[in-house]
């Protein structure tokens, strides 16, 4: 995209050319020798250029009076050549790690990286391209300052929660826009068969192979162009554009393995025995007299092949260029059975139909399969079981029937004959004519489209325990998205000032339907189509959908290189409201390029010294198409007589969620750029927010939205990179990205918390996602201690003891703050206190970066810190207090009489005291650090390839997880049981979550 | 360079094309919802918000189970609770927190049937249709009040004082925090609620709302308030001259039960049956409860089932759809009153009157029908015999064994652990964060 612009608008100016005075030509190649394709090529001061071909060659036509050449490209100084005599001019160009002259892609436009105001983080493809990985969200992580990711599982194909500059808003989304190529898409869980918790992702639907590069406007200035949608940060993506020259023809392949990182050590059949007696008095109670000695989770883990293999062709000529690529992801998850595949097509076209006018498009197809398994939070998921039924338990009866208690389902059997296979079709587009009216001036009219078409097919033959006669799920979802943009824009350059003014509407259009269908009473298991069921239990269908209205501006003024002016203004009408259906949205921000100043240049200390300065308001309308409306419901039957009931108790006035940004920020580069960064203040305060404010259920509903409430983020951001060694051979280029973000719920309704999940509790003055519960405070080792302490009902030895904090809400009506009654001698609600937070304060990752001829190591480590989970695991699996299993751990450290060690309580019926309950014993330290990817390449030299027809070959091998440091007990501390986004407000929560893989990565890089 | 020009503009006026219609905001709707304020209008629309009530009364499907049946067997003598939530747990060890998110589910789901049922009668006597008839209008409003009578019986014997709400919610702000209300104030609503629904209701439908199922109602409420006369005659008014019990099979004597169809169903035989059966067996009878069936009664096969043939725990057979799995399409109904509680109640009110020939006589209609021997009620036996007789009769048809307890003062003798503190279930804490007008009850003073 970037270079393509600066194409395009060349050769839309050179047709104006004069006749030519001479003919310059020459070759341009980087330090190494190896030629640069598609570099572009200028004569100083006028509008004549052209870009080298395959082999770094060029021919200019040089006007009269034009006596120097200016040479650009991507990642490289660009350089000014003087002509000289010759008509034979090479140029050597010069890695610029700074990327200063870079275009990056904006709102609507793009800018060259010296001109940014705002803040904006950038991903290449080159930096992901070796991560082995399914989405585009997985790019993001740990390689934009700011910007949080958190993959709430290792299931393939799921969500992935992303935050920028932290958590804003409480019951609308916290997840940023997603724009590819100018089309807002559509993001989101659209299956309605639940599995317990990890739903699936629509973002997957984007192979990151076709990714060109991502921008992340995390300032409320950047983002402030997209309006309403921008409060939570926006993600530009651009594909990969065709080039001018001769066709390129690449394979892309690569295929690994990927293993479970961890086991739980649980009991064995003998010491589950043990706990029946402990608890039952009966070694054989329930299921201890079965004769299994199964272990289950080497039951459903597997060592799964992932394989991801893209061809493509980009070229063209000065008119016409295209780039098309074809890809298959397959990828296996670690618990049998799952399984995400991803075909993927895509053709990006741009053609000049004159001097004035050229048209484009980029269109991407997916067609998706994510075989589905059940999960997390659910009695019949396969790891769930796996976790929490005993070793005694067989895989097979001696009849040949699943072996199986308690009603649950036996984790074989859940990853072998349960069927739920979602299948995606996906179309993204944008379709864009730009004209040029007059020089400078030129209307662009875009036209995009999202369609989604996801269907859900689900079969549980009756050998489930979920199902007695076979049970049939049809499910369907139809979103369309589209929306027509215009758009004009006027640049201009006059003596040292440049100025570049856009304005512009928009209309988008959104609307799903959805059916459901569920049948049972299936003759045998060897019918699963939806006629052969008897009995239709489910046939459901509805639509939904919002239209949203815009009209934005925005301009930048430059001057001198020194100083820079960005103002921005949109307004959107939402569908969604009903009284104030319009938000105005502001943005301005300046910078200051120090370095370009005499005074500065002349000390020659820094290479690039820029402050940037910015405010900016942006919106948040993430909330249910119709929920602003008072309804009242069909669909609500008594003996299938049609009912109606009041569904929704809306408000009329409710309107956008604001969020108000302050941004500071500096770049710079000193020793002749060897060190360079920047670093990022911020300020958000998010107000009127889209809040489901609780209400007293006697109104028969228990939440009204409202703009209620404040939330307030800050943070520092720091992206340093260093080139400690730079060689005729070897290199090293290190880079450190460090985000802390402070967040804190300012004000909620009444001072009224929420709680939400199973442990997390929204209050004001604590940030989103603390955790809250008893504290535990030893374990009592005799009867004197129980009767010592304060009445907690239940209580006897071996019990945690559970801190008596307060005698209640003080005068403010809320338990937890500083006016709290003191301590009453009583154990109960009332000493429930914040006990964690689960959103992390620190976040970022550093990568290394080895080269020597064309050998390279890369490694990059990911790292959160100060942060808790809240480990809901242990309430079943070391509750000790019924048929659960239990780990090895607690079992043989539980307390079994006085003197014991304090670690674990003792095993009891049924948990009189609740030792189980909300408390720091489920809270953990999430802090970790991992080696996410480590990748070692060999790009074999040109001297090598020779004449074989190859222009490029790379090969390289990719780790992935390879190892983490954590004090976390459980699978993975990176863990999400909440990421569907219906909780978000409940992060870093794990129960029984499929955890993530550890995988190494075999590939090659071919290029004709 | 014209024929470009031309071209430009046909490609732009092609884009602008659909922008025409996204234009209006307001030009879009919801397909299955209507804006609250017109939504009942006419004959038919009022039937359906009828429907709507019956709706809410079936609740979702593990609120159904927690708020008429599961909750209140397991925090007495008849059941133990075997599942995995934590918060039913509470009930089964009689430590029900303020925060049980289970409680306060069944807290709200009975609001939620109340604010359905004050929609109704506040918008269906505005209706304007010829085609509905006065008495069909009264019947309705009938049906709406006995709902919210229902509703306000179960809160108020499991929460002791709560909020009396009697208009539909339209807006939010104070109006909202309606302060606790004595039961007194809760029971004299109940009872003007069915003298309205006796008087007017018209259906004769088993499945919804009769006059005798009102008349049946107001006998247990007078017991319940031991005004043992209103009770006699209720339960007279429902027998009439001449009932005889026998000829009906048993459960088959049903006033008013929640029907469920396959496409409407419940999966209470998922909480209550054997993991043999599809179930995964949270509420087991118990051990006690076991004991407790005398020599030949026929009920015996058909509420549990302990012979360890089909499974190896001991089940409830009064749920047993079991083919439905966990669908959600199982039919069992949820009996809610039968002539066989209405003769007890008869028989309770006249014993307590010292009519014990009278009370005898319906007493023995019930055991009669079970296949045991009479037996003769006395001043010093009738208050065991009778609640005894409830407990088999009714067994794990909804609250009445740990209501019946305590109405008698019998709680703490026959339920382990039980205190006076457990007479109400707590008023869930978020009710009073988010009410400041509420209090609290004594549940949480043990």
């Amino acid at each position: 995209m970037k270079k393509l612009l600066l194409v395009l608008s060349l050769v839309v100016m050179g047709v104006y050319a004069l006749s030519a005075q001479r003919t310059i030509s020459g070759k341009v190649t980087d330090e190494s020798g190896e030629a640069l394709i598609g570099a572009t090529v200028l004569v100083k001061g006028t509008s004549s250029g052209t870009v080298t071909d395959i082999d770094g060659n060029y021919t200019i036509n040089v006007p009269e009076g034009g006596n120097t050449l200016i040479f650009s490209y991507t990642g490289f100084k660009t350089s000014e050549v003087e002509i000289g005599p010759s008509d034979e001019l090479d140029v050597v160009m010069s890695f610029d790690a700074v990327g200063l002259e870079d275009v990056v892609v904006i709102g609507y436009g793009s800018q060259r990286r010296k001109d940014i105001t705002g803040s904006v983080a950038s991903v290449s493809s080159e930096s992901i391209r070796d991560e082995a990985g399914v989405g585009i969200q997985t790019a993001l992580r740990g390689r934009a300052p700011g910007v949080t990711v958190v993959q709430s599982s290792g299931t393939p194909g799921a969500s992935i929660d992303v935050r920028v500059r932290g958590s804003s808003s409480i019951t609308a989304s916290n997840q940023p826009l997603y724009v590819i190529d100018g089309v807002p898409v559509i993001s989101g869980n659209f299956a309605q068969t639940g599995v317990g918790g990890q739903g699936i992702n629509a973002l997957a639907d984007l192979n990151p192979n076709e990714i060109e590069s991502i921008e992340v406007l995390k300032d409320a200035s950047s983002a402030a162009i997209y309006g309403s949608r921008g409060g939570n940060g926006v993600v530009l993506i651009t594909t990969k554009k065709g080039k001018a020259g001769k066709s390129v023809v690449s394979l892309d392949a690569s295929y690994g393995f990927q293993e479970r990182a961890k086991k739980i050590e649980l009991i064995n059949a003998d010491q589950y025995r043990e706990q029946m007696e402990t608890l039952f008095g009966d070694p054989m109670a329930l299921a201890g007299a079965l004769e299994g000695n199964t272990d289950w989770q080497d039951e459903i883990f597997q060592t799964a092949p992932i394989q991801d293999y893209t061809f493509s062709i980009n070229g063209g000529n000065e008119k016409t260029r295209f780039y098309t690529s074809l890809s298959l992801l397959d990828n296996q998850g670690i618990i049998k059975k799952s399984q995400f595949k991803r075909y993927s097509a895509r053709l990006n076209l741009d053609h000049v139909v004159s001097d004035k006018f050229t048209i484009g498009m980029n269109l991407g197809y997916t067609n998706s399969r994510n075989q589905r398994i059940r999960n997390d939070n659910n009695i019949f998921g396969a790891l769930s079981v796996s976790i929490l039924w005993p070793a005694t338990i067989p895989v097979f009866n001696d009849d040949g029937s699943y072996g199986g208690a308690f009603g649950w389902d036996n984790p074989v059997a859940s990853t072998t004959i349960y069927e739920n296979l979602v299948t995606t079709n996906r179309l993204i587009g944008s379709f864009f004519g730009k004209y040029e009216i007059v020089s400078g001036l030129s209307f662009k009219a875009n036209v995009g489209v999202d369609a989604l078409s996801l269907r859900e097919e689900v079969f549980e033959p009756s050998q489930l325990q979920s199902s007695n006669t076979g049970t049939a799920n049809l499910g369907h979802t139809d979103n369309l998205r589209w929306l027509t943009e215009y758009t004009l824009t006027y640049q201009k350059r006059f003596g040292q000032s440049s100025l570049t003014a856009l304005i512009g509407a928009g209309f988008q259009v959104d609307e799903r339907t959805q059916e459901f269908i569920v049948k049972t009473d299936f003759p045998t298991d060897d019918f699963s189509g939806l006629t052969a069921g008897a009995s239709p239990t489910t046939v459901d269908g509805d639509f939904t959908g919002d239209r949203l209205q815009s009209y934005f501006a925005n301009v930048n003024y430059s001057f001198a290189d020194k100083y820079i002016l960005t103002a921005t203004f949109r307004t959107d009408g939402s569908s969604r409201f009903v009284n104030d259906q319009f938000g105005y949205f502001p943005g301005a921000s300046a910078a200051w390029r120090i370095s370009n100043e005499d005074f500065m240049s002349a000390s020659g200390l820094f290479d690039d010294l820029k402050l940037r300065v910015g405010w900016g308001q942006t919106g948040n309308n993430n909330i249910d198409n119709f929920r602003a409306r008072q309804l009242y419901g069909g669909g609500n039957n008594y003996l299938d007589a049609p009912g109606i009931t009041p569904t929704q108790l809306g408000n009329p006035d409710l309107k956008w969620e604001t969020t108000t940004q302050f941004n500071a920020g500096i770049d710079f580069a000193i020793l002749d750029s060897r060190i360079f960064g920047s670093v990022d203040y911020y300020n958000k305060l998010t107000e009127d927010l889209l809040l489901n404010r609780p209400i007293p259920t006697t109104s028969g509903f228990t939440s009204v939205p409202q703009n209620i409430g404040e939330v307030q983020n800050t943070g520092v951001e720091l992206s340093l990179s260093a080139l400690p060694v730079v060689g005729d051979g070897f290199n090293w280029e290190f880079t450190l990205n460090a985000a802390y973000n402070k967040n804190e719920i300012l004000k909620l309704y009444n001072n009224q918390p929420i709680d939400v999940g199973f442990a997390t509790r929204l209050a004001e003055g604590q940030p989103i996602g603390a955790f809250f519960g008893w504290v535990t405070d030893g374990i009592f080792q005799n009867e004197q201690e129980v009767e010592a302490h304060a009445d907690q009902p239940g209580a006897a030895p071996g019990d945690y003891r559970f801190m008596d904090i307060s005698g209640g809400a003080g005068p403010d009506g809320v338990l937890g703050t500083a006016d709290d009654l003191p301590p009453d001698g009583v154990i109960n609600d009332a000493d429930r206190t914040f006990i964690g937070q689960g959103l992390p304060s620190w976040t970022g990752g550093f990568t290394n970066i080895f080269s020597y001829k064309g050998i390279e190591l890369n490694t990059f480590f990911q790292f959160v810190a100060d942060v808790d989970i809240y480990n809901n695991n242990l309430e079943f699996s070391e509750g000790m207090h019924n048929v659960f299993n239990t780990t090895k751990r607690a079992w043989e450290g539980r307390w079994q009489q006085e003197g014991d060690d304090e670690d674990f309580p003792r095993a009891v019926a049924n948990d009189p005291n609740n030792n189980r309950r909300n408390s720091t014993r489920n809270v953990e330290n999430g802090a970790f650090m991992r080696l996410k990817v480590a990748t070692l390449s060999y790009n074999l030299p040109k001297s090598v390839l020779g004449n074989s027809g190859i222009s490029k070959l790379r090969i390289y091998v990719t780790g992935q997880n390879l190892f983490t440091i954590t004090d976390y007990s459980w699978f993975d501390p990176e863990v999400n049981t909440f990421g569907d986004g219906d909780t978000e407000t409940a992060p870093g929560t794990d129960f029984l979550t499929f955890p993530q893989a550890r995988s190494v990565i075999f590939g090659v890089n071919l290029g004709f | 360079m014209k024929r470009l020009n031309i071209m430009f503009a046909v490609l732009i006026a092609g884009l602008m094309f659909p922008a025409c219609d996204a234009v209006n905001l307001d030009d879009i709707n919801p397909n299955t919802s209507v804006p609250a304020d017109g939504a009942i209008n006419n004959a038919a629309s009022a039937q359906a918000a009828i429907n709507g009530v019956y709706d809410e009364l079936q609740m979702t499907t593990t609120n159904h189970l927690d708020a008429y049946l599961g909750l209140a067997q397991i925090y007495s003598d008849e059941a133990i609770f075997t599942g995995t939530f934590p918060t039913r747990f509470e009930f089964n060890n009689l430590n029900v927190t303020t925060s049980n998110t289970t409680n306060a589910n069944v807290f709200t789901e009975f609001y939620d049937i109340i604010n359905t049922a004050n929609n109704v009668l506040e918008l269906l006597p505005k209706v304007d249709d010829p085609s509905l008839s006065e008495g069909l209008r009264n019947s309705f409003l009938g049906e709406a009040r006995f709902a919210r009578a229902l509703s306000y019986f179960y809160l108020t014997n499991y929460y002791g004082d709560v909020p009396l709400v009697l208009t539909p919610t339209r807006e939010v702000g104070d109006v909202l925090n309606v302060p606790n209300n004595t039961q007194a104030d809760i029971y004299a609503q109940i009872i003007s609620d069915l003298e309205f629904a006796e008087a007017n209701l018209t259906t004769s439908d088993t499945k919804k709302a009769t006059a005798t199922a009102a008349s049946a109602f107001l006998a247990r409420v007078y017991l319940y308030l031991e005004d043992w006369g209103n009770a006699l005659s209720s339960a007279e008014a429902v027998l009439g001259a001449d009932f005889d019990l026998t000829t009906f099979a048993y459960m088959a004597d049903e006033i008013f039960y929640l029907g469920f169809t396959p496409a409407d169903g419940n999966v209470l035989n998922f909480w209550y049956g054997p993991s043999e059966l599809g179930g995964r067996h949270d509420i087991e009878p118990s051990p006690k409860f076991l004991t407790q069936y005398e020599e030949g009664d026929i009920r015996r096969d058909l509420t549990v089932d302990d012979s360890y043939e089909v499974a190896t725990v001991p089940y409830v057979v009064k749920y047993d759809d079991f083919s439905a799995g966990i669908s959600g399409a199982a039919t069992d109904p949820i009996m809610l009153f039968r002539y066989a509680e209405t003769l007890l109640i008869a028989a309770e009110a006249a014993a307590e009157q010292g009519d014990f020939d009278k009370a005898n006589g319906y007493y023995n209609q019930v055991r009669a029908r079970a296949g045991l021997e009479d037996k003769t009620l006395d001043a010093s036996n009738f208050v065991d015999l009778i609640l005894q007789e409830r407990l088999i009769e009714l067994a794990f048809e909804g609250a009445h064994r740990f209501l019946d307890l305590r109405r008698r003062g019998r709680a703490t003798t026959e339920i382990e652990g039980y205190q006076s503190c457990h007479d109400f279930w707590p008023i869930p804490q978020r009710e009073i964060d988010r009410n400041p007008n509420l209090s609290q009850n004594n549940c949480c003073n043990c």
